[in-house]
């Protein structure tokens, strides 16, 4: 992966170019457009050593990696991580924009079209040009979750992934309401929970965030 | 200037000597790059990698100092394994993580999960040191115990949590393993080691493939130790053993835990030997790096290096350790407040010198926080040093070995009289076969739940008998008394090298566990042997020279010779001197604080560590020696 230039690559003072997310320069700056940023760190209302990712310069979304899905996702600028940095007794990094879709079930994702909690077990990242990949066990099946923004960087597109079909996809939704979720594969039951038919390898997810009100 | 020639122009900044066989070298890091060096490592390239604590890696090539960041976005990594230039597994604070560059542009955009089945809370104590490689693959870790001074995040746990105390311990293990040495396999499974540390701050594997690691003073550490770890064994601080499976969550009595206690290998007596150590590493450098050819060098969070000897008695790693390197500070401050060098500090009403120091250095000084220690290819020793919170001073320096020989004591070896020491470099032969030469004391450490430990049954031991080597080389001295459980001070001041030079540490503090017969401390070790001495009346007059000596081996570290705090200057330790209103308080007031500390700013409480009586002596040096002097009439 190329680090590229940030969207104001500036010359400092001993002539090093500011580099996308180079900390001692500018703590989490957000990126340039079509860029991503992922920074581990302590995050607010989060499980512990959650991520940070942006998605461009002006959307943002945490992933918790010990309760498996995410806990938010905002419209705005990126965090602040000089609470977690600057003094001995770190503090949770801060938010910097709107939050505008939450999460907070368990293991949201099932790879059946019932039963009970699922084992997750995260497994790592890949950082994609315009997007990352989270990497997970679900119940000993490997999953890799792709999050990007939609194309007007005004929400995410979440596309999960497994190398063998499942029997049916599902995700306990929560009511969101400054968001929408759609699945274009699947169906929608009473439950909030999205399917897709037996056999596929693919699941995709949805969220736009509503307008801003005026 | 372009980006090529600015990287080349951060060259190394350092030249001037540390003493005439080392130079001490301060390595100028990227503007972009975040100073505080929590790893420092090469790759099988000789490629220079290290690790900060805003998460990122750099590597560069340490001839040219090309610099390119690797990794970014870890949580507080504060160690790494560079398996190749590609290729570089880290310990960040909730994983192990195999940080990989799979598509060749030399940035890493893989980042796998190894294993992370120990608990996190987020709490700021809850460092993972790490990973060292044993010789069967397995990469060795310790997480460090969490502190109520912060925060616990329980949202999402992924293994069990628990905050209650196993004993008195002042911090909890709040979640599974948190104080254990644990090891992953190569296939990524945890296999639990031992437990009983508090924070193993320094992890390092021996070339014989052995697991040591350093440990920080505190509650049930009475001073910060060099440790043997084998595998089931329990080394002292009980909050871990609330996931000991053998113990089923039973809780050991305090008699249960002294018969349960390891001993650690090489005491490093706090104070002075520093304060807080870091890593452990072998000199394998094949002579490059001087006459300490297998040798451990240990960094520490104060201004020092230190060296450890360890031998192998009745079955058990022991040994010495001396100090290395120590900055200048500590020299300059006390000549400016006794008018004395610190190498001959008047004597004290017992007739004791009781504080050393390393020649001073010239030039560039030896930062703080040297945490993180790795010999380079070319045999120089690089020095990662981070301080957030406690200092100022973030940064990499690097010792290269000039080439003259160090005078030095090599080795200090138990024997089964005394001790045999090795020199190395021939001696001047009279002083070297006299008596007089060598001064000899021995103490105790108490195993307590009270953070550190006096020391106990002080004594000086005589020096029967100098044995001189016809070579100059070597002296084995014969002892009135030698016993296990206790440390030995020995210092050699008036020797020298034949050509005159002095020895440049005269100062070692060998951890005599057991001695050739096997024979071990059968004492109590939570208590004296020897009776404290009487106390003074409570109306007494202080003794100005047992503060001096109080103030020199538990204050120094932290508020400096010259009393100003100056050693660690971002962490909050008083200045005397510049804030005359740290002084102007009641002695009462002063006292308490003394003896209970100050919670959150990093002042340890001393009422368990030092007697009431040293406590109205060090307040009495503090006042004589930084307070506001009476006004001297003019001619």
């Amino acid at each position: 992966m190329r680090v590229r230039p940030a969207r104001s690559a500036q010359l400092m003072g001993r002539g090093l170019i500011v580099l996308a997310g180079l900390s001692a320069a500018i703590p989490a700056a957000p990126p340039p457009p079509g860029t991503v940023l992922v920074h581990r760190t302590m995050m607010p209302d989060c499980g512990p050593s959650s991520f940070a990712v942006a998605l461009g310069p002006n959307l943002g979304f945490s992933y918790d990696p010990g309760r498996g899905g995410i806990n938010y996702a905002w419209q705005g600028e990126f965090v602040d991580l000089a609470p977690t940095w600057k003094a001995k007794i770190n503090q949770p990094a801060e938010v910097k924009g709107t939050i505008a879709y939450r999460e907070s079930v368990r293991f949201p994702l099932r790879l059946t079209r019932a039963g009970g909690e699922p084992k997750y077990v995260f497994k790592g990242y890949v950082l994609l040009p315009d997007a990352v990949e989270f990497h997970y066990l679900l119940d000993g099946v490997p999953v890799r979750e792709e999050i990007r923004a939609t194309a007007d960087g005004r929400g995410l597109v979440r596309l999960f992934r497994v190398d063998t079909a499942v029997d049916a996809w599902s995700y306990a939704l929560e009511p969101q309401p400054t968001a929408k979720i759609s699945s274009p594969a699947g169906a929608w039951n009473e439950a909030r929970t999205a399917l897709t038919a037996p056999g596929s390898r693919e699941f995709s997810l949805q969220i736009e965030f509503n307008a801003p009100q005026p | 200037m372009n980006l090529r020639l600015t990287l080349l122009a951060l060259a190394l900044s350092g030249s001037a000597a540390a003493n005439e066989a080392y130079r001490l070298e301060t390595i100028t890091l990227p503007a972009a790059m975040s100073p505080e060096i929590s790893a420092v490592e090469f790759s099988p390239t000789g490629r220079l990698v290290v690790a900060n604590r805003h998460g990122e890696i750099w590597s560069c090539d340490p001839a040219r100092l090309d610099w390119r960041r690797f990794a970014y976005g870890l949580h507080e990594p504060m160690g790494i394994f560079v398996a190749a230039d590609n290729d570089i597994y880290v310990a960040q604070r909730p994983e192990l993580t195999r940080v990989r560059d799979g598509n060749g542009d030399g940035v890493a955009e893989r980042y796998e999960a190894v294993n992370a089945e120990w608990g996190v809370t987020d709490n700021w104590h809850e460092f993972l040191f790490g990973p060292r490689r044993d010789k069967e693959g397995n990469f060795v870790l310790a997480i460090g115990l969490p502190d109520l001074a912060g925060k616990f995040n329980l949202t999402n746990p992924r293994t069990p949590t628990d905050l209650s105390k196993v004993a008195r311990e002042a911090k909890p293990s709040a979640a599974r393993w948190q104080g254990w040495v644990f090891k992953i396999t190569p296939d990524g499974k945890l296999l639990p080691w031992a437990p009983g540390f508090r924070q193993a701050a320094g992890v390092g594997v021996s070339p014989e493939g052995e697991v040591f690691v350093t440990d920080q003073q505190g509650d049930y550490i009475a001073s910060s130790p060099l440790i043997h770890v084998q595998r089931g064994r329990f080394y002292g601080h009980p909050a871990s053993l609330k996931w000991s499976e053998e113990l089923g969550g039973r809780k050991p009595t305090a008699e249960e835990l002294e018969k349960m206690r390891t001993p650690p290998s090489v005491v490093l007596p706090h104070g002075s030997i520093g304060g807080s150590p870091g890593d452990p590493v072998w000199d394998t450098t094949g002579g490059k790096f001087g006459p300490f050819a297998g040798q451990v060098f240990v960094g520490d969070f104060t201004k020092l290096i230190s060296r450890v000897d360890l031998e192998k008695v009745a079955g058990e790693y022991q040994g010495a350790v001396f100090p290395f390197l120590r900055d200048a500070t500590g020299v300059d401050a006390i000549l400016k407040n006794s008018g004395a060098n610190n190498l001959t500090i008047p004597a004290g009403g017992d007739g004791k010198k009781y504080f050393r120091d390393a020649p001073p250095l010239r030039g560039t000084r030896l930062g703080q926080g040297n945490n993180r220690l790795a010999f380079a290819p070319d045999g120089s020793l690089y020095l990662g040093q981070t301080t957030r919170g406690w200092a100022n001073g973030d940064g990499l320096q690097r010792l290269v070995w000039t080439g003259e020989t160090p005078v030095e004591i090599r080795t200090m070896r138990l024997t089964e009289r005394g001790f045999a020491l090795e020199f190395t470099t021939t001696m001047e032969r009279t002083a070297l076969g006299r008596r007089e030469s060598y001064r000899v004391e021995r103490f105790r450490y108490l195993y307590q739940s009270a953070s550190g430990s006096p020391r106990v049954d002080q004594g000086e031991i005589a020096v029967t008998e100098v044995i001189a080597s016809a070579d100059g080389r070597r002296a084995e001295l014969v002892l009135s008394a030698l016993d296990p459980g206790y440390i030995y001070k020995l210092e050699t001041e008036p020797l020298r090298a034949v050509d005159s030079r002095p020895v440049a540490n005269p100062l070692a503090y060998y951890t005599v566990n057991r001695l050739h017969s096997g024979r071990t401390f059968e004492g109590p070790i939570s208590k004296p042997l020897l009776a404290a001495k009487p106390a003074r009346a409570r109306d007494a007059a202080p003794n100005l020279e047992e503060g001096r000596r109080v103030y020199l081996t538990f204050c120094v570290a932290c508020h400096q010779a010259d009393g100003r705090g100056g050693g660690i200057p971002g962490f909050a330790a008083a200045d005397f001197v510049g804030d005359p209103t740290r002084l102007a308080k009641s002695d009462d007031a002063l006292l308490a604080t003394i003896a209970a500390g100050i919670d959150g700013k990093g002042m340890p409480p001393f009422a368990q560590v030092i007697a009431a009586e040293e406590r109205r002596d060090v307040l009495a040096f503090i006042r004589a020696a930084f307070g506001p002097k009476p006004a001297q009439s003019g001619r």
